[in-house]
């Protein structure tokens, strides 16, 4: 109860002090407030995160989310200054003698004049902001980089940045400081994706084309933001261009994709549409054997997005992606997230932004068998609705509020089994189905305490309860799976609330600033997290449903402290950041060895909840502008373990426990028609267990093991090249082309994927000898593969 | 059946995958015994087997352990001595059935350590009948000449209990399960009352001789088979979970386990 008296001190501070606006007015020197959207005046986008800096005074902000930003200066003639990534810094002499509103819209800098943005640039926002243990995805780098089948990836981009590892060449899953893949909150849109993976990770669910920005935060994670333990990653698509139609598209080995965009009736609404499909499935139809199976995957993106005044914009945003598979032998699958956003923002004066979103998010999966006596389908989903509300109070120069309030409602429905034939062996069988809400109230507070000093800190309050209908059984040895024996059971209602967990989650960070060009930073975060992945493999694959915290599942909970050195050089607009962090993890869930996940009623026996911590040094040194562009991170971590029933109780290392992990993303602008590229990753092996020995049962031969993970695959490393061609006579034409040509895996490096165990066999698969004797087989999946992709816009 | 399926697609997707052997520096294995002991209500000599485990690198074949004393016990105080026939096989000294609903007690002592243990006999299944008919697909194309006849099973699933199989088929008397690798092992949680059809897993040639048995098995022995299905089929952790030690009912630090069932069983030669 503590906490929510804090949250409402917090939240009381902000209803006092607007009142205190007044005194700062009738002082001697007046101040005023200049705010306003910033846009690329090509194509109408907000500018996200682009930065605004008084040059006098050296005070400045970033824009928000939505591209809007509010800075209170003192009156007079000010020289303010609008930069953003990529683009010509805009310096603009302002008489600040009232309340100003200033709509600035930025130029994208060209090839040739980006030295010249460079020597004008001033520190960077990495050492100015307060905010720390976050990264920008480099978006239109990602498409000048090498990828696989030349198809760019921003997961396969953010599986290289510091602090975060993969479980290994094509999978989509992430693991940010140690965390696992499932505490990691993706949104599109502000919509929660629940499946990231095509193909089973060869891919994932975002297409390159309709992404205007991707944000990681691996800590110090502000206080709007909760719901999982380690990370957030906010993918936002763009707006669509509202000064003129145009389009892009493009054809790699894998997929094609095209996408339209253009103003919708006037330049106050515009609309972008988007649509990727894999094509090899267009192939295997003219092959004799293969033409009965598919598999493919498509997405769509939509959005459509109106201003109606200065004070009010709206968009409509859709995502909806499927993959599709079907084998001849009448075995099908598939799966797919349906996700929709209706966001609202609206400044009520130029300190009061508040920003409205409902949000629905859907995920299923479905397997089925049509093969008459066997005949059976399976259907599984989940899906959520969101209200959200987002205020930003930039109610005094140094102090600026955001709080909201957001409310989740979950429903889960873990799976059912119907025959698909009149003879089928399978009787309909349904999991009962699970319903959850969850509230959270935050308020946090941006404060300049003086030029060198800055906080941000806040508290959200979590509120989640699992609902009915539902019905709780006691179990008379809970943690026994094979004792089904139930003491107790009880029904609750519909929207009866069953169990209620509450949690308080402080945010804290801070940045001194040492000098121009180098902070300090601290932060510290609680996260809690109350839906549970039911899976437990090192990749979760895509017929894992999720589960919410319940009667026999408690929340999961982490804290994480970090400190970080920020530092420009700035001759070289060089950025470097050097991180250390420590996070400890309370009842993070697992699965007992064997846990029996698919469809399984007494599912609650095979969890188990244990801790974890994680503590790692990251370096990353990042050039953003200039004709060499890129990155390198280096990762010092170490991850641990401890659950009952796991590894007999002792502490044991992460499936995705990485030692080292170095990488380099570089391009180059050759000249205006070439860019270079190059991608470099090295990773120690992450954990694996095998066996010391085996026993014979039956004619099986069983593996007998001493411990979990205690031993590492060989180490991941690899080198990537690519060429982008833009050929010069794009400048005079309308329709733009472009060419990428790279090599992927350029030392034909034979990088583990997995190991397994199997009877010794020779060559043509035959067992040798009696049967005896056991053999370990490596599994490497990419040796060097070439591509080409083609693209244009217009 | 599932990871399998995922294990091959991505191999099948990714054209330039490879699987190579791979030497492994383990480290020393401390052997363990192990127990695979059987008992039903069909009335035989039935049967323990005692061995030890073997280093994974290891190209002997498991060490059979002999001398031990074996005997079962149910819980009417029938007492049943064990004898040892081959080296580390060990066959009850007199025939004797099972009888459902009763526990049997295994007791092992081997070089002065005592294992033991217990398993309730369930109710063994009903099977109606067996017919086969020629597959017209497999016909067409064989996967080995002449092996094209498919055997369709008929059970009744009894609806009110929970209950747990595992199946086994043979070829003129060989055990047939992929040479160790498919475990046939299923519960009736979504099963039908009626199992009317349902194909055997191999194609039979004229002239073969079919049988099925089907074992009723407890929970926990159910639970055995499906990790030992997941032990022996594992990928390494990556889609499947981390691989691990299997459970057992024997109680003293051995593995393996003591299998009580009820059996039925079917057969018919294809013509």
């Amino acid at each position: 109860m503590k906490t929510i008296f804090l949250l409402g001190i917090l939240l009381s501070l902000s209803l006092l002090l607007p009142a205190q606006k007044s005194p700062a007015e009738t002082m001697e020197n007046p101040q005023f407030t200049l705010s306003g959207y910033l846009r690329n005046t090509e194509t109408g986008e907000t500018l996200l995160y682009a930065s605004i800096q008084d040059q006098a005074l050296g005070t400045g902000t970033t824009t928000n989310l939505y591209g809007f930003y509010s800075l209170t200066l003192p009156a007079g003639t000010r020289h303010i200054s609008f930069s953003y990534l990529g683009f010509e810094t805009k310096t603009l002499e302002i008489q600040l003698d009232s309340d100003l509103e200033m709509n600035v819209q930025l130029q994208e800098s060209s090839a040739t004049l980006q030295e010249v943005v460079v020597a004008s640039k001033a520190a960077g926002e990495a050492v100015q902001e307060v905010r720390m243990s976050r990264l920008d995805v480099p978006v239109e780098d990602i498409k000048k980089l090498p990828s696989l089948l030349g198809e760019p990836d921003v997961i396969k981009m953010i599986q290289t940045l510091p602090g975060v590892a993969s479980a290994g060449e094509g999978t989509s899953s992430f693991f940010v400081r140690g965390g696992s893949a499932d505490q990691n909150l993706i949104l599109i849109d502000e919509a929660p994706v629940y499946e990231v993976s095509h193909f089973f990770g060869l891919y994932s669910v975002f297409n390159s084309d309709i992404i205007k920005s991707a944000e990681l935060y691996k800590g110090g994670i502000p206080a709007k933001y909760g719901g999982r333990l380690s990370s957030l990653l906010e993918v936002t698509t763009r707006d669509g261009n509202n000064q003129r139609l145009s389009g892009s598209g493009g054809i790699g080995l894998l997929a094609a994709k095209a996408s339209l965009e253009g103003p919708l009736f006037s330049e106050k609404a515009s609309f972008i549409a988007s649509a990727r499909r894999s094509y090899a499935d267009l192939f295997m139809k003219l092959d004799e054997d293969l033409k009965d199976n598919a598999m493919q995957f498509n997405d769509i993106n939509a959005k459509i997005n109106w201003q109606p005044n200065q004070n009010n914009r709206l968009f409509l945003a859709a995502y909806s992606g499927r993959d599709v598979w079907k084998f001849a032998d009448n075995f099908g699958m598939d799966w797919g997230n349906t996700t929709t956003t209706l966001r609202w923002n609206h400044l009520y004066n130029d300190q009061l932004f508040s920003n409205l979103s409902l949000v629905y998010s859907n995920f299923d999966y479905k397997l089925e068998n049509s093969d008459g006596v066997d005949g059976f389908e399976w259907k599984a989903m989940q899906e959520e609705f969101s209200f959200k509300l987002d205020n930003s109070y930039f109610f005094h120069p140094n102090i600026s509020l955001h709080f909201g309030y957001q409310g989740t409602y979950r429903k889960f429905a873990p799976g059912e089994i119907n025959p698909n034939d009149p003879n089928s062996i399978f009787r309909s069988t349904k999991l009962e189905n699970q319903y959850a809400l969850e509230h959270a109230i935050y308020a946090g507070l941006e404060h300049h305490i003086s030029d060198r000093l800055s906080l941000e800190y806040g508290l959200r309050y979590s509120i989640f309860q699992q609902m009915g209908a539902g019905t709780v059984y006691q179990y008379a040895q809970p943690d026994d799976r094979l004792d089904l024996t139930v003491i107790d059971s009880v029904h609750y209602g519909r929207m009866e609330p069953i169990i209620t967990y509450s949690n308080p989650e402080p945010r804290f960070s801070a940045r001194y600033l040492l000098n121009d060009q180098s902070s300090l930073k601290f932060s510290y975060n609680r996260m809690v997290q109350n839906i549970h992945l039911i899976s437990n493999s090192t990749v979760p694959i895509p017929f894992n449903t999720w589960a919410p915290s319940s009667t026999h599942l408690r929340p999961q909970k982490a804290d994480q402290w970090a400190i970080g050195y920020f530092r420009n050089f700035s001759p070289n607009s060089l950025e470097f950041s050097a991180e250390i962090y420590y996070k400890t993890s309370k009842d993070i869930t697992e699965f007992a060895d064997h846990a029996s996940i698919f469809f399984n009623p007494h599912l609650a026996k095979e969890f188990r909840q244990g801790e974890a911590s994680s503590y790692g040094l990251e370096l990353y040194l990042r050039k953003a502008k200039g004709r060499l562009r890129g990155f390198t991170s280096y990762t010092w971590s170490k991850t641990e373990l401890t659950v009952p029933d796991v590894n007999e109780g002792q502490s044991f290392a992460a499936n995705h426990d990485r030692r080292h992990q170095l990488n380099m993303a570089l391009t180059y602008d050759i000249n205006d028609k070439w860019n270079v590229g190059a991608n470099f990753t090295y990773a120690t092996g992450r954990p694996i267990t095998l066996p010391t020995g085996s026993f014979t049962y039956e004619n099986y031969q069983v593996n007998y093991y001493s411990g979990r993970n205690g031993y590492r695959l060989p180490d991941f490393h690899r080198l990537d090249i690519s060429a982008t061609l833009e050929p010069r006579k794009n400048a005079q034409k309308r329709w733009k082309n472009s060419y990428n040509f790279g090599i992927y895996n350029v030392y034909n490096r034979k990088n583990p994927f997995t190991i397994y165990t199997r009877k010794k066999q020779d060559e043509d698969g035959n067992i040798i000898g009696d049967g005896n004797e056991r053999e370990a087989r490596m599994i490497y999946l990419f040796g060097m593969l070439p591509y080409v992709s083609w693209s244009f816009h217009f | 059946m599932m990871k399998k399926y995922i294990i091959l697609f991505i191999i099948a997707y990714s054209c330039s995958y490879c699987d190579t052997p791979i030497d492994l520096d383990l480290e020393q294995h401390e052997p363990k015994y192990v127990i695979e002991g059987l008992v039903t209500n069909q009335l035989a000599q039935h049967t323990i087997r005692i061995s030890r485990t073997v280093a994974f690198n290891a190209s002997t074949p498991a060490e059979r352990v002999q001398e031990a004393v074996v005997s079962v016990q149910d819980d009417q105080g029938n007492h049943y001595e064990f004898v040892e026939d081959t080296a580390g096989v060990y066959r009850a000294a007199t025939a004797f059935a099972g009888q459902a609903g009763r526990t049997y007690t295994l007791d092992v002592t081997v070089d002065g350590q005592h294992f033991t243990a217990k398993e309730r006999l369930p109710v063994p299944a009903v099977i109606d009948s067996i017919i086969y008919s020629i597959n017209p697909e497999e016909q067409a194309d064989p996967e080995e000449e002449g092996e094209f006849y498919e055997v369709l099973l008929f059970m009744k699933e009894p609806q009110a209990t929970e209950d747990y199989y595992i199946a086994k088929f043979y070829r003129n008397s060989v055990l047939e399960n992929d040479q160790g690798e498919s475990v046939f092992y299923f519960d009736d949680q979504i099963l039908s009352e009626q199992i009317n059809g349902l194909a055997a897993p191999y194609f039979y040639a004229a002239e073969d001789h079919f049988r099925f048995e089907l074992y009723s098995l407890s929970q926990k022995a159910h639970r055995y088979y499906f990790e030992l299905d997941n032990n022996i089929n594992s990928d390494g952790g990556i889609f499947s979970g981390t691989p691990a030690n299997i459970l057992t009912n024997v109680e003293g630090g051995a593995v393996g386990y003591f299998q009580v069932s009820g059996v039925v069983a079917a057969g018919v030669t294809i013509r």
